[in-house]
């Protein structure tokens, strides 16, 4: 590693606690603002004025707002996240190390999906420019970016789990493996790995296709067309036409030469998608019940469960700090011209 | 190139936050500027209240429940005329007795009495909140708006705030008139009345209703034990609520529960209990576990606390009443009560202050130990301290608890209440393993739960599935099916794909109207109509002040 890449990074990481501070600050107060108390959304008016204070005294949220404040703050610090404060104020991290792990599992072949499909077919779209395939695949792309994704998600259901039923319909593995199974990280591929549970790692796979398929297949459109276009600039350009001259086969130069130049922008776009994957992931979790945190932060925010709410999003932004930080790595990779 | 499409992308995000905004702001309540102006002249003379009786009498005869429960649910909702459940405990009809289905004549002349005119018309603002009752809530409202319109002198403002603003705004006192709903806490009518009628219950409702005869009714009725006494006043409390109309009973909203061919035992009766020990395999049955020592129930609902001193949602109390016993408890798809971890029914003192139960000799946690009068003892006293969510309902009435002896408890109450044995059919009225649930904590989330019901439960991965096995130590008869795993559902519409395609055996709540018409006409399927005692109701705040 160069001493001007490790600099970069240094500056990178750093620059990434004032931006999560921010919006975690932003979230603590918005939340605060918005009408309604996490005690009233849950138990309406099942308690009374005295027993919804009580409660609240308990919770802690009686104390003045600064001290809650700094106190959040310190327990972003700790990643200790306190404890909800609806649904069984149990502690944010168990719930947040259920649920993340689901999320991930689901988003990262999801992510392949959409890369691998969108960036080949683009691809494959600019070679044929103009010919009767491109515009298929176009139609295609802005077709399947049209479908709302939970209706795409119950279609598949209908088809593959009820009328012909070969998938799984929902969940994250077979009920029967799921009350033997032994749960380390909560990743459950891994978990049935490092076990050596083969059944259940067939059940986790299988419980994964129709899903991140669902979820992949949303956004493979806006790689389509990004693809496409990058690829059909770069098919002009000069050291393509030289590399035709030369006689390299045009599957290679397309594939490639092309391909591998337009990889900055559809890295680009990656990053970011997968930043919106992530809070897109709630549709797909709702529609096959995957108990992801997804479902779980839309939950908490109409419960106005503060520092569910607010724990989510402080690792939601961590995360999504860390892939932007990944994908500027990656771009010095492949690019060489780009230094840092 | 690639600019323009980060450009694209950052457009979208805003816009997105833009139509986000508006969408928030037209959510927002629309009034709530003259307040101060009426908090002034408050102190200087006697506050003019918005509600008359003439008037809530006349929105109470121009409603036809009918007409709203054919329109908006085609038939599938019940009829309310009463705040009690018809096939409950003295229920009465006193709404239909007095304004039949709807007596348009006599809204129109209790108006006018009023004296609103068609040009100077009544006009009020409704609340509802569009999503936490389904969003059929919005049809109702438009119907109810309809027919109260239709005489003429009236003009309805429809507004709507989502759950939580809305919670807080009745609670404040802020909606002069507004859409609730109601579960019951224990199966009698108390329960369904001084919730909205009694001096003390109204305010947390937002009714702010109080009226001396009524309380003193609902307070003999609440003390008395004698059935043919309690029927009278029953009676009586039920004509005087259809003319003094704290609130308006709108409809009855059913449960659905499917399950596929060859599940039997499948009974939810009166007091809205699910017995799994009950369940069973016919012949025909094709177990979605692949055996028949196991059966798979799936649900929408979520755990939220399993602590029987702390729970107070439907479905913890279903699964804390599997795995443990109430002192009494209800003959499965009646509301008929028979002695449950008691040995027979509460022996109850001359002055009615006292309920002795005699516990069954043999009664042990799943995990073997003995159970004594003790625990209750201790089960009461940290429900009493930790103040849980339930703590409220059951310190309204419980005194104290003592253990007379190893075998017998009594419960100290605060006054005379009759309907005390229905409340110790309840779930907090399940005694606690102190090896879990100790003694300064609330436990909301337990890895096991050794109860001494049917069942105990020997794991619970949240969100995803709940796994019961049968109690080894149960006082009772051991269940049919040894095995229950309960499955969490995000959906209704994917938990109604799984009980089509047999990933599970029982479809249980919440299954909408929409699935279960579905589920109708698919074969290998039953479903059935559970009468849930969830009522939907219209609530004047009797302390609205007229604005100016």
């Amino acid at each position: 590693m160069s001493s001007s890449l490790r600099r970069f990074l240094i500056t990178r990481i750093l620059l990434t606690i004032p931006m999560v501070l921010i919006l975690v600050t932003m979230i603590f107060f918005i939340m605060r603002v918005l009408p309604g108390d996490p005690i009233r959304s849950q138990l309406g008016p099942r308690v009374s004025e005295e027993q919804a204070d009580a409660l609240r005294e308990r919770l802690g949220l009686n104390r003045p707002l600064y001290i809650q404040y700094f106190d959040f703050l310190w327990d972003m610090v700790t990643l200790d996240f306190g404890t909800a404060l609806t649904q069984g104020e149990r502690p944010i991290r168990d719930e947040l190390g259920e649920r993340l792990p689901a999320t991930i599992e689901l988003t990262i072949p999801a992510i392949a999906i959409t890369a691998l499909i969108g960036i080949l077919s683009g691809a494959f779209a600019a070679k044929n420019r103009k010919k009767p395939i491109d515009y298929s695949i176009r139609l295609l792309s802005i077709a399947i970016y049209s479908i709302p994704i939970f209706f795409m998600g119950l279609i598949f259901q209908i088809i593959f789990a009820v009328r012909i039923p070969i998938l799984p319909l929902s969940g994250r593995m077979d009920t029967l493996l799921l009350t033997q199974f032994e749960s380390i990280t909560n990743f459950y591929v891994i978990d049935a790995i490092l076990t050596g549970n083969w059944p259940a790692l067939r059940s986790a796979l299988t419980h994964l296709i129709m899903p991140s398929i669902t979820l992949g297949l949303a956004l493979t459109g806006v790689f389509v067309r990004l693809t496409r276009v990058n690829m059909i600039e770069m098919l002009q350009s000069d050291f393509i036409t030289a590399g035709r001259a030369r006689g390299i086969p045009e599957r290679r130069l397309v594939y490639k030469h092309a391909l591998r130049n337009t990889f900055i922008p559809i890295l680009t776009l990656l990053g970011l998608q997968f930043a919106i994957l992530l809070a897109g992931a709630v549709l797909t979790e709702t529609t096959f019940s995957w108990p992801g945190v997804g479902r779980y932060l839309v939950d908490r925010i109409e419960l106005r469960d503060y520092t569910a709410v607010q724990a989510t999003i402080g690792v939601f932004a961590l995360f999504v700090a860390l892939i932007s930080l990944l994908m500027d790595i990656i771009y010095a990779l492949i690019d060489p011209r780009i230094r840092y | 190139m690639k600019k323009k499409y980060l450009l694209l992308i950052v457009v979208l995000l805003l816009s997105s936050f833009v139509l986000g905004a508006c969408q928030q702001a037209t959510e927002e309540p629309v009034e709530e500027t003259e307040e101060p102006v009426v908090e002034e002249t408050e102190e200087s003379m006697e506050p003019e209240y918005l509600w008359t009786t003439n008037l809530r009498e006349a929105i109470a005869a121009a409603i036809d429940r009918e007409v709203i429960v054919d329109r908006v649910f085609e038939g599938r909702n019940v009829p309310a005329y009463h705040m009690v459940p018809v096939g409950y405990p003295y229920a009465t009809q006193p709404f239909f007795d007095k304004y039949g289905t709807r007596d348009l004549d006599m809204a129109i002349s209790l108006l006018e009495a009023e004296g609103y005119t068609a040009d100077n018309p009544f006009v009020f603002d409704l609340w509802f909140p569009p999503e936490h009752y389904g969003t059929t809530t919005a049809d109702v409202m438009q119907v109810i708006k309809e027919q109260l319109e239709e005489t003429g002198l009236i003009v309805v403002n429809l507004n709507s705030m989502n759950w939580a603003e809305y919670v807080d705004g009745f609670v404040a006192g802020d909606l002069p008139f507004f859409m609730l709903g109601w579960f019951p806490d224990f199966a009698d009518p108390e329960n369904w009345l001084s919730p909205f009628a009694s001096c003390l219950q109204s305010p947390d409702n937002g009714v702010n209703y109080c009226n001396e005869e009524m309380d003193s009714l609902l307070q003999s009725a609440a003390a008395s034990a004698d059935p043919a006494e309690r029927e009278s006043l029953y009676q009586q409390i039920g004509e005087l609520y259809a003319e003094e109309v704290p609130t308006i009973p709108l409809f009855w909203e059913p449960e659905f529960v499917s399950y596929r061919t060859g599940v039997e035992g499948v009974v939810v009766g009166p007091p809205f209990e699910f017995n799994y020990d009950v369940l069973s395999f016919g012949d025909d049955a094709d177990p979605a576990s692949g055996n028949t020592d196991t059966i798979i129930i799936g649900t929408t609902d979520e755990v939220n606390s399993l602590d029987a001193s702390d729970a107070y949602a439907t479905h913890d109390w279903e699964i804390i009443k599997n795995t443990g016993a109430a002192l009494l408890s209800y003959t499965p798809g009646t509301s008929e009560l028979i002695p449950g971890a008691a040995a027979a029914m509460p022996e109850v003192s001359d002055d009615g202050l006292t309920y002795t139960f005699t516990l069954r000799d043999n009664l042990a946690f799943a995990d073997g130990t003995p159970v004594s009068a003790q625990n209750y003892v201790d089960s009461w006293n940290r429900l009493n301290t930790l103040e849980g969510q339930v703590s409220g309902l059951i310190q309204l009435y419980v005194e104290s608890v003592e253990a007379v002896d190893d075998l017998t408890v009594a419960y100290h109450l605060k006054d005379t209440f009759g309907f005390f044995p229905a409340l110790s059919a309840t779930a907090p009225f399940v005694v606690t393993n102190p090896a879990t649930f100790v003694e300064d904590e609330i436990v909301q989330f337990p890895d096991v739960l050794d109860g001494i019901g049917p069942y105990r439960m020997v794991s619970h991965s949240v969100g995803e599935q709940m796994v019961l096995e049968a109690n080894p130590e149960y006082f009772g008869e051991a269940p049919l099916i040894p095995n229950v795993i309960i499955r969490y559902f995000a959906d209704p519409t994917t938990m109604s794909n799984a009980v089509e395609s047999g990933e599970i055996d029982v479809a249980w709540r919440t299954l909408g109207p929409v699935e279960a018409v579905r589920l109708q006409e698919v074969d290998g399927v039953t479903v059935d109509t559970v009468d849930a005692p969830a009522l939907r109701y219209m609530v004047f705040n009797h302390t609205y002040e007229v604005q100016e």
